[in-house]
């Protein structure tokens, strides 16, 4: 499995480069977020509407990076997890319907990130297998239950070997193809869409507290996948 | 293969140009832990990935928040309460937002519990 990452570094990083370019898009109403300021935010389980059985658990590994990133206090992502399962909360759907003010007094969050899965479709084909990811976030407040700020993202993965010699970056993109159809790798593509959600220009989230700029509007442009 | 592997750092240095640096050290915590997710076998490299990460403090890379809340958590699984209650300690200093319920996992601790809520 580590073997298989490492393999799949370069290309999450060919990917990623994409992201680079500007557009401009209206920024997000941030009064909510702005006047209820969280420092904190729990990480719950994330609800899989996908035909991917695991998918919940492996997107739920990678939301406490973007958003500590964010500077945000990002609750330990396992031992909520196995704390919750403990308390009897271990069904994702049934927490999300429930009461997010519960969730948060158990841990003392500030705020509760919701992530719900629409999708996760790999398209398969010889030389290239692309995987689209759809993801409903949405970030509660843990002391009314009010929505903060909620978005939802559409990612595109599609590994692309890179090399100078054509052939050779054919070769190794059947390899790459054939690799994410027998062992798909769901963190690139969720690091990709939890990226963009949190981060990008006008629409993410305001930097948290420790952030060098707290409350300050998110920057990062990305091209249109 | 030089040259593949070359090809991949020249995008990785480019990457660099437009992304920011990251704040933390995440080491594998999230590799490790997607692995551990996968296959139990994993726990013993997720343990390992969390100590890596709080060792490397010593070489000024800063600690992300959570990382000492799941040494604990980790530690406290297998009994040992002294290095969870420590961990847990370290988080609360670290990170004052999670005061409630690192307090509710070390006063479990005490008690030799591992469930760290109720």
């Amino acid at each position: 499995m580590k073997t298989l990452v490492k393999l799949l570094i370069p290309v999450a990083a060919t990917m990623m480069l994409s992201a680079c370019a500007h557009h401009d898009q209206p920024p997000a109403d941030y009064a909510q977020l702005r006047a209820a300021h969280p420092r904190s935010i729990l990480v719950i389980p994330a609800t899989n509407r996908s035909t991917q059985v695991d998918a919940a658990d492996n997107f739920l590994v990678t939301l406490a990076r973007p958003l500590a990133e964010r500077g945000y206090y990002v609750f330990p992502t396992h031992m909520v997890k196995r704390t919750m399962e403990d308390e009897g909360l271990g069904d994702a759907d049934m927490v999300h319907k429930g009461d997010v003010r519960r969730v948060a007094a158990l841990f003392g969050a500030d705020a509760v990130l919701y992530a719900e899965i629409v999708n996760w479709d790999a398209s398969y084909a010889i030389i290239s297998t692309t995987t689209t990811v759809t993801v409903n976030y949405e970030l509660k407040s843990g002391l009314t239950g009010a929505t903060l700020w909620k978005r939802t993202i559409t990612a595109h993965y599609s590994p692309q070997a890179s090399s100078g010699n054509p052939l050779a970056a054919l070769i190794a993109s059947a390899i790459t193809a054939a690799i994410q159809r027998a062992h798909p790798n769901y963190i690139p593509l969720a690091n990709l869409a939890n990226l963009r959600a949190f981060s990008e220009k006008d629409q993410g989230l305001l930097a948290g507290p420790y952030d060098a700029d707290p409350g300050s509007v998110p920057t990062r442009a990305f091209a249109d996948q | 293969m030089k040259a593949k592997y070359l090809t991949a750092f020249a995008v990785v240095v480019t990457l660099a140009g437009c992304a920011k640096p990251d704040r933390y050290n995440w080491g594998e915590y999230q590799s490790s832990l997607y692995d551990y997710y996968a296959d139990k076998a994993g726990e013993a490299d997720y343990v390992k990935s969390l100590d890596l990460i709080i060792a490397d403090e010593a070489k000024g890379k800063k600690t992300p928040p959570g990382v000492y809340a799941e040494a604990g958590f980790m530690a406290l699984s297998r009994g040992d309460s002294a290095k969870a209650i420590e961990m847990f300690g370290r988080e609360k200093t670290l990170w004052p937002e999670s005061t409630a319920f690192m307090d509710k996992a070390i006063a479990n601790a005490r008690r030799g519990k591992s469930a760290p809520v109720s």
